[in-house]
């Protein structure tokens, strides 16, 4: 950064000595031109006159060649000074940040093993830590699935329970029903052979005496 | 009335029609009592009645005839009925011989009032006094098949 501020400085300090220089050329350039314009136009002056003239101007010229050089044996000067002094800068300014890079560098390797430890230590008791959880979060789960089993098989048996009951009252009642129909299906059959068969296969005397027989048996009971 | 003179008029009282027979006899001789002319009481005791019946009825009316055979119609009521469901159609015979055993087996004359229904098989269903018992053969069956059904039922755990 401190680097770039000084190459930028010296940049600016020679373009400052380019531009002094292209003025000089200018100015130079324009007086020489004023002098051919108010020298030309009288076409019969003095040979001595011209001569004066020309020697002014190779003067003036002379100067501003003088005046140019010493620009840019100074230009020069400045830019290698610049240029060694931007080396020297360079040099320190690497020194500095070498010895700057070997400091943080030291610092950084010293953070990082610190903060590598801090980690290694902190993981370790996250590691215990997830362990005892994960042991603790396992105890409850057994418990709870212990548990919910229990429930569930105590519900499951009541549920069971109540199945079996129920369907045993069903099939109770079925049976008493189906044993219903079977009393009645034989009290028909019975009522059929007593009718048809008994009923007309008795004699008169047959009929008789199982008449007989059978207030001898209301006599018995107390009926009669 | 003499107590003789009833059980004799009973013993022409075998069935509920005889009953009503007798009923309708002894009602005639009643309305004779006062009665002239055609319908006086020596004309119904010779035309209407049973010779049997006239013959017992007519000591009893010598003193107090109407009385006599209020007794008598009352103690006619009072007679105890035996209803009995038999199968077949019974003779004369058959009545004398039911009615028979009845005198000889209990301490009651009993009025025996006779039902024909073939569905009771054999044997009779007595009803006394609203008191009803099977004793047919029809029942006997349906109990023996019961108890066999029962056995049956047993022996499969139904």
């Amino acid at each position: 950064m401190e680097l770039n501020t000084i190459a930028f400085s010296f940049l600016l300090i020679l373009c400052g000595l380019i531009g002094i220089i292209i003025a000089l050329a200018l100015a130079y350039h324009r007086v020489v031109a004023q002098f051919k314009m108010e020298y030309r136009v009288p076409q019969h002056p003095q040979q001595k006159s011209y001569k004066q003239a020309e020697e002014v101007l190779d003067k003036a010229h002379k100067e501003a060649v003088e005046i140019i050089q010493q620009a840019t044996q100074k230009s020069s000067h400045l830019i290698s000074q610049s240029s060694r002094f931007a080396e020297a800068q360079k040099n320190e300014i690497d020194q500095q940040m070498k010895e700057t890079g070997e400091d943080e560098l030291d610092i950084y390797v010293n953070s990082i093993k610190k903060a590598q430890e801090q980690v290694l230590t902190a993981l370790g008791q996250v590691t215990d830590e997830l362990q005892r959880s994960s042991e603790s979060e396992l105890t409850k789960f057994r418990q709870q699935l212990v548990q919910s089993t229990q429930e569930t098989q105590s519900l499951f048996m009541k549920q069971m329970q109540v199945e079996l009951t129920e369907a045993g009252t069903s099939v109770t009642a079925y049976k008493k029903t189906l044993l219903e129909k079977a009393d009645r299906q034989m009290f028909t059959v019975v009522q059929q052979v007593v009718q048809e068969v008994l009923h007309k296969s008795l004699t008169k005397n047959e009929h008789e005496a199982l008449v007989i027989e059978a207030l001898e048996e209301a006599k018995k009971h107390h009926v009669i | 009335m003499s107590s003789d003179l009833f059980t004799s008029l009973t013993t022409m009282v075998q069935t509920t029609d005889d009953l009503r027979v007798l009923e309708r006899e002894i009602e005639q001789v009643k309305s004779s009592i006062y009665s002239t002319g055609q319908n006086d009481l020596s004309t119904v005791l010779k035309e209407k009645v049973r010779m049997k019946v006239a013959e017992l009825l007519t000591p009893a009316l010598s003193t107090k005839p109407d009385k006599a055979i209020d007794e008598i119609l009352t103690r006619l009521k009072q007679l105890p009925i035996l209803r009995m469901r038999i199968a077949f159609e019974p003779t004369r015979s058959t009545i004398e011989h039911f009615s028979e055993w009845l005198a000889q087996n209990t301490t009651q004359h009993w009025v025996m009032e006779l039902v024909v229904d073939p569905e009771v098989g054999g044997g009779t269903i007595l009803e006394v006094n609203g008191l009803y018992r099977d004793f047919s053969l029809k029942e006997k069956m349906a109990v023996a098949v019961q108890q066999a059904t029962q056995r049956i039922y047993t022996q499969l755990h139904v």
